[in-house]
């Protein structure tokens, strides 16, 4: 698997003020250290609760946020000396989570898909029309659809314009940010399942961020799990779901309702003590210790590293739980 | 006993061009001690039943033409005033989606919760006082003295949302009606809420008609679950008869949509098309254009709510062995 997009101890911090004008020295750590890799073509999700910093973090490898800290990599070059942002914005692009939002209402369908292409100099005011048709089609709408207005359309078919317009200049990546969560549940699947159509065609990779743990079973090649601004584990879907390696990660799975009253009557569930702590005053140590059911003195000063656990996957813990035996299918690879 | 019973409720709405249906003949009813959840995609007409139990709509936009709801025998689409402020927040109670819009930011949460209970009960500020630490203490909050005296900003989500809890618990409700309570909740926090509801629901004995569109949450929480569609129920039974054999083919959509179980990465089943607008509806099965199923006949002639076996209804014009016998087939098709 060939490394697409990779991120080196990425921090985003947001100054906070700490009174009324007065701007204050504290900071809200969104993101701290994170490295990531991404490779191309396949599925890296990543996953946490509000506030964890998923979102700061897509939006910081986007170029979209400043970051305090740290390198972006577009093929090995560093984005913005290796790599000039121009052609770093034609490789990656982002479908947003709220389809009303992310499209100009007073804009034609056809005009919004084509404002990248335009944005890039791609092609001439033909070819740039046959592409806006090529694409609505391959996201299940008619190439006519381009005269029309957002507005003639319901939200599972915006969720589909907006998509067209993240695939119109042939990008290499593309940031799904919640990008199925606004929708209704039975047009949540046809999106899936779009996008999945999408990948095994051209090959793109997906960073599809998320705070929907079965919806991340259904399109993830690996999973990061992020908590108070760092990674706490990185794994292969299948690895990461059947075994857990990190207290944090089996707490989440354990608290995700199942569609089956069976398996929910006799499920024991994990039930996170406390509060998450505030991002401005994270906790010493492990950022976890405040809640982990397997708290050691040591995880109260000694921040674990993310590294390499055998048999697959990194986790940032002092003290991993035992690796379920299971079938080994694949391991991603940080940076 | 029937602690809700909502028969023939018909809701409109008026928009530009006249007023239209929201709800078209919906029945429902809830006993004391029973949870029973309202499932539905947007637009299916979920909240605005929930809402229309103590007439929450906003009037005179939204209209009530047929139909009664009975709060333990007494209709509050046909109660006075006076009487309808007392039964809000006194015999039912309401619990929403946001809890952050649901609280005054300028008020203390223990300031909220005396008004609370002072607008129903004649009761001292200092013996209100006491009966909110009482269900602070109730909803598992911690120090809840403290926690008196602060304001709902200074309260995590999770902790804004057992405030609400608690100040609709303080009146001693009969009748609970969570409208989506944990959907803007994270998963940790949600399966704390949804643990909770369970435990108040035994413990006070309560009537809970829990709105929400997690099949997920459903199938953790309900005794009994009622499926709408564009307007009406579609489907209605016992939780483990509705999960495990799906006799209306929106219902079976609706399971296949979303994966069975966290680790289930076994592909999902999209339901072709989207719900229909609202008053968009058709003269036949409003659900007949996103059909697998769908004859000639389902786009004509509307199927009514009839019993199956047992207790289960669904609203459904084909023969119930032949749905089941397609939905195996289906199934084993997706499976491979």
């Amino acid at each position: 698997m060939s490394e697409l997009l990779r991120c080196e101890d990425l921090t985003v911090h947001y100054p906070i003020r700490a009174g009324l004008g007065r701007r204050g020295r504290s900071v809200v750590r969104a993101v701290d250290g994170v490295s990531l890799r991404l490779d191309a073509g396949r599925t890296t999700a990543l996953v946490g609760e509000s506030g964890c910093g998923k979102s700061s973090l897509a939006r910081a490898l986007l170029q979209l946020e400043r970051h305090t800290r740290g390198t972006v990599l577009l093929d090995g070059r560093p984005v913005g000396t290796g790599v000039g942002i121009a052609e770093f914005r034609r490789s990656v692009q982002v479908v947003f989570q709220d389809p009303y939002a992310s499209l100009d209402p007073r804009m034609s369908v056809g005009r919004s898909i084509e404002e990248p292409l335009r944005a890039f100099r791609l092609g001439d005011a033909t070819a740039r029309g046959r592409r806006v048709g090529e694409v609505l089609e391959r996201v299940g709408l008619r190439a006519s659809d381009a005269r029309r207005y957002p507005h003639e359309f319901s939200g599972g078919q915006r969720q589909r314009i907006a998509i067209a317009r993240a695939l119109a200049p042939n990008p290499r990546l593309v940031v799904c940010d919640e990008a199925v969560s606004a929708l209704d549940v039975s047009v949540q699947a046809q999106i899936v399942a779009l996008l999945r159509e999408v990948q095994a065609e051209s090959g793109l990779a997906y960073l599809f961020v998320s705070h929907d743990l079965g919806i991340v079973r259904q399109v993830a090649d690996t999973v990061a799990v992020m908590y108070l601004g760092r990674l706490v584990e990185h794994n292969g879907v299948e690895e990461l779901y059947t075994s857990p390696r990190h207290p944090y990660t089996e707490a989440l799975l354990s608290a995700v309702p199942v569609a089956d009253p069976d398996v929910e009557r006799s499920r024991e569930r994990i039930i996170l003590a406390g509060q998450i702590p505030s991002p401005a005053r994270p906790p010493a140590g492990c950022r976890f210790h405040t809640r982990c059911p397997r708290v050691q003195p040591r995880c109260e000063t000694e921040p674990p590293d993310l590294l390499p656990l055998p048999p697959s996957g990194t986790t940032a813990c002092h003290f991993p739980l035992e690796p379920v035996t299971h079938k080994h299918t694949e391991e991603p690879h940080d940076g | 006993m029937a602690l809700l019973e909502v028969d023939d409720l018909h809701v409109t709405v008026t928009t530009e061009d006249g007023p239209a249906s929201v709800i078209d003949g919906v029945s429902l009813r809830v006993d004391a001690g029973e949870t029973v959840c309202l499932v539905g995609e947007s637009g299916s007409g979920k909240s605005v039943t929930a809402m229309s139990v103590l007439r929450l709509n906003p009037e005179p936009a939204f209209a009530y033409p047929r139909g009664a709801i009975r709060v333990a025998g007494v209709d509050t689409l046909r109660m006075p005033a006076r009487q309808l402020r007392a039964t809000r927040g006194g015999t039912v109670a309401m619990v929403f989606q946001d809890p952050t819009t649901s609280l005054n930011p300028a008020h203390r949460i223990g300031d909220q919760i005396v008004e609370a209970i002072r607008a129903h009960q004649d009761m001292s500020r200092a013996d209100a006082r006491r009966r909110a630490l009482e269900v602070l203490t109730d909803v598992a909050i911690a120090e809840p003295g403290r926690r008196l005296d602060q304001y709902p900003h200074q309260l995590s989500g999770g902790m804004r949302q057992r405030v609400l809890i608690a100040m609709a618990l303080a009146c001693r409700p009969r009748l609970l009606i969570a409208d989506e309570p944990t959907t803007a909740l994270d998963v940790t926090t949600q399966a704390r809420i949804l643990q909770l509801l369970r435990e108040l629901g035994a413990k006070y004995e309560l009537a809970l008609l829990l709105v929400t569109h997690d099949l997920g949450v459903v199938a953790q929480m309900a005794d009994r679950v009622l499926v709408m569609y564009a307007g009406r129920i579609v489907e209605a039974a016992a939780s483990r008869d509705l999960f495990y054999d799906p006799l209306m083919p929106y219902t079976d959509g609706l399971l296949n949509s979303r994966p069975r179980g966290v680790a289930d990465g076994g592909g999902l089943t999209p339901i072709p098309g989207a719900p229909p607008r609202l008053g968009d509806w058709g003269a036949g099965c409003r659900f007949a254009p996103r059909c697998r199923l769908a004859e000639a006949r389902c786009r004509t002639e509307p199927p009514a709510l009839t019993a199956a076996d047992g207790g289960h209804l669904r609203a459904c014009l084909l023969d119930v062995d032949d749905v089941r016998a397609r939905r195996l087939v289906h199934r084993q098709a997706a499976a491979r």
